[in-house]
């Protein structure tokens, strides 16, 4: 089964926790949604209540995408379209 | 020549038509040191998500050209001395976005981006907010 991802740690047998995972998919893996700096609507999507970049472990980005998300939110933040501290 | 990206923050207290004036000796400026303006665009009266040099608001105006990199130089510079101006950012681009608009698509969340009482709108996503921002499904489930 594709969802039955294994830990390495725990003899070959698959431990429930892992089992019971969903394996998630990255938000940008088709071309629906974009990152750029000047969309703010998509960005606050991926920052936290205080305006902090969301881990990719939860929101599933992929790696490559992460840091294009981050390098947007950034420059997005510097044009005062997101906030850097939001409280 | 490369493709860029400007986009930059005028003054509050400034009309409309000045930051267009403003934005079309930009443009000049660019065209006459052998580049040229693919696209520009005055996107409006926009809240800031917090004060620039005691400005709450500030318009934007976005302009995709392109350019060689000294005139990009000498542009950047222009904005940095026009007191008019109070943030500016030049992004090197590899294609241009062809979005019907470049930044106005998120003008109408002006008010959230805003204020700060206002932020608390991510905790109660209400239907009407999830039928506006008409995005899809699979980053619905991520938030």
């Amino acid at each position: 089964m594709r969802n039955e991802r294994r830990d390495p740690r725990s003899n070959g047998r698959a431990s429930w926790k892992r089992a019971n995972l969903k394996k998630k998919i990255c938000p940008f893996k088709d071309e629906s949604l974009k990152i750029d700096y000047k969309d703010p609507r998509v960005l606050q999507k991926f920052t936290s209540e205080r305006g902090k970049i969301m881990p990719s472990r939860i929101s599933a980005v992929s790696a490559k995408s992460q840091r294009k998300l981050a390098l947007a939110i950034k420059r997005a933040r510097y044009l005062a379209l997101l906030p850097y501290v939001a409280d | 020549m490369n493709l860029y990206e400007s986009i930059f923050i005028g003054r509050q207290d400034l009309s409309q038509q000045q930051i267009e004036a403003l934005g079309v000796s930009l443009s000049l400026f660019v065209t006459q040191h052998g580049g040229d303006v693919a696209r520009s665009e005055y996107c409006g009266l926009r809240g800031l998500a917090y004060p620039i040099k005691k400005n709450h608001k500030g318009h934007y105006y976005v302009m995709q050209l392109k350019s060689d990199v000294s005139s990009v130089a000498e542009l950047g510079r222009l904005m940095r001395l026009n007191e008019d101006i109070i943030r500016h950012l030049i992004v090197k681009v590899d294609e241009f976005s062809d979005d019907e608009n470049l930044l106005s698509r998120a003008k109408t969340m002006n008010d959230d981006i805003v204020g700060v009482k206002d932020m608390g709108y991510r905790n109660a996503p209400g239907p009407d907010r999830a039928v506006a921002e008409g995005v899809v499904e699979s980053s619905q489930s991520v938030v």
